[in-house]
């Protein structure tokens, strides 16, 4: 098996399982996390296509997926809000005390990478 | 190619594919979180094995730094009760049948029958779906070859920013209208949430611990430094604008978490900025269109300033929108 085919099979793999997670998981988080596993499957095929060619890599489906990574980021963002929303809409009274330790780590860490 | 190279893309393949299967069906939240972002990472190994650095440099910074702040930050203030650590403990047992969806909150009996048929679809999908990807042919059209013909017209030296910037450059328009109209969405929505009220009254009691703020002294300059030079870059080698706004909305929100009790940014000048790669693309178009010869069509004579003008721009932009985003998101925007 070739390295294209890998990718190819790989991004398969990825898509489906992605996108079954989206539309099977009660979760609003991992959705949004299963959402983004299905991105990076779609990437590798576009990727993947763009490298059969075996003279020169195409320049066109990189921007595709470059763009496609800054959408996803801003997509990721506005469901992260709507499903707090919804979240807080579900639970009206929430209990923030445990969350307001150790958050600050957690960001450095997320941030920095 | 040689065998070691051979091993180590099957193994990069193999552990992409665990973690994305761990990140999708482990039954505890912060857990599936940081094994997206373990996957985000090795996605980003895996296209810098493909030979697209370009799309390397974006997906490390934003697919697993800034989804990643994102997703923790979501995780982490979810008024809705993490699943416990006794329900997955009674559930561990059975961990293994658990199929494709949550079966936490579902009546058993019936759901399990529906999820045994998505996830026998899901596999005869992969199978069809597989099959197909492998038989497709490659394209009559050799695009590369009459994209590198055409490189020395388009103002840049760097291949993919003149796909973006220029023979495509409709797409990053749209993109960064996408990006603009989702930043605005998000703020929105933060206005008037619990979150909102919750984190400015207690915000005068967080603590920012010290090493974030010395992280934050050491770190600003240099990545001042790199976003100057990756949109510099962008014009004769992998970089441009979006992995330098990248890096500046990641080192926006570095800031945001060190000093957000003592700055306070208005919404105004915040607003400014994240239209004005808008602004720049729609003016650059209005102005080819009505000056040269179409729209966002670039005489190869001034393309390289006119591209360096609009990423400029859209390097702020994309900061700040995704840094708006991230903001929203903490619901402390004022």
């Amino acid at each position: 098996m070739t390295r294209i085919e890998l990718i190819l099979l790989l991004g398969t793999a990825l898509t489906l399982l992605g996108t079954a997670r989206v539309f099977l998981s009660d979760d609003l988080i991992r959705r949004v996390v299963a959402l983004n596993v299905a991105s990076g499957g779609v990437m590798l095929l576009l990727i993947g296509f763009g490298q059969r060619a075996d003279a020169e890599t195409d320049p066109i489906p990189q921007a595709l997926v470059l763009t496609g990574i800054v959408i996803m980021v801003a997509v990721t963002g506005l469901a992260l809000a709507i499903a707090r929303r919804i979240e807080e809409h579900e639970n009206p009274n929430p209990t923030h005390s445990a969350t307001s330790d150790g958050k600050i780590p957690d960001h450095e860490q997320g941030s920095t990478e | 190619m040689n065998d070691l190279a051979q091993w180590f893309d099957l193994i990069l393949a193999i552990t992409v594919l665990c973690t994305a299967l761990l990140a999708l069906f482990v039954p505890d939240r912060t857990t599936s979180v940081i094994l997206f972002l373990t996957f985000g990472l090795l996605l980003a190994i895996a296209w810098a094995r493909l030979g697209a650095p370009d799309v390397a440099l974006a997906e490390a910074v934003l697919g697993a730094g800034v989804t990643g702040a994102l997703l923790l930050d979501a995780v982490h203030q979810s008024s809705r009760p993490v699943p416990s650590d006794s329900e997955s403990a009674n559930s561990g047992a059975s961990a293994q049948q658990r199929s494709i969806a949550d079966s936490n909150s579902r009546p058993t009996a019936r759901w399990r029958i529906v999820d045994s048929i998505a996830a026998a679809s899901t596999i005869v999908m992969l199978g069809v779906l597989g099959a197909v990807m492998l038989a497709i042919g490659p394209s009559s059209v050799d695009i590369a070859t009459e994209v590198n013909r055409t490189l020395d017209q388009s103002g840049v030296a760097h291949p993919i920013t003149a796909v973006l910037l220029n023979f495509r450059s409709f797409d990053t328009l749209m993109e960064i209208a996408v990006l603009v109209a989702a930043a605005v969405g998000a703020v929105a929505l933060s206005v008037g949430s619990a979150t909102h009220s919750q984190s400015n009254s207690h915000a005068s009691e967080q603590q920012v611990p010290a090493v974030l703020t010395s992280l934050l002294q050491v770190l600003a300059p240099i990545l001042v430094l790199l976003i100057g030079w990756l949109l510099l870059a962008g014009t004769t080698r992998p970089g441009g604008a979006f992995q330098g706004g990248a890096v500046l909305a990641a080192a926006l929100i570095l800031a945001f978490l060190v000093r957000h009790r003592s700055r306070s940014v208005s919404q105004k000048s915040i607003s400014y900025v994240l239209v004005s790669g808008l602004v720049v693309f729609v003016a650059a178009a209005v102005f080819t269109a009505s000056v040269g010869s179409g729209w966002l069509v670039f005489d190869a004579a001034w393309a390289g300033g006119v591209i360096l003008a609009i990423e400029v721009a859209l390097t702020f932009s994309i900061g700040v929108a995704l840094a708006a985003i991230f903001v929203a998101n903490r619901g402390s925007v004022r």
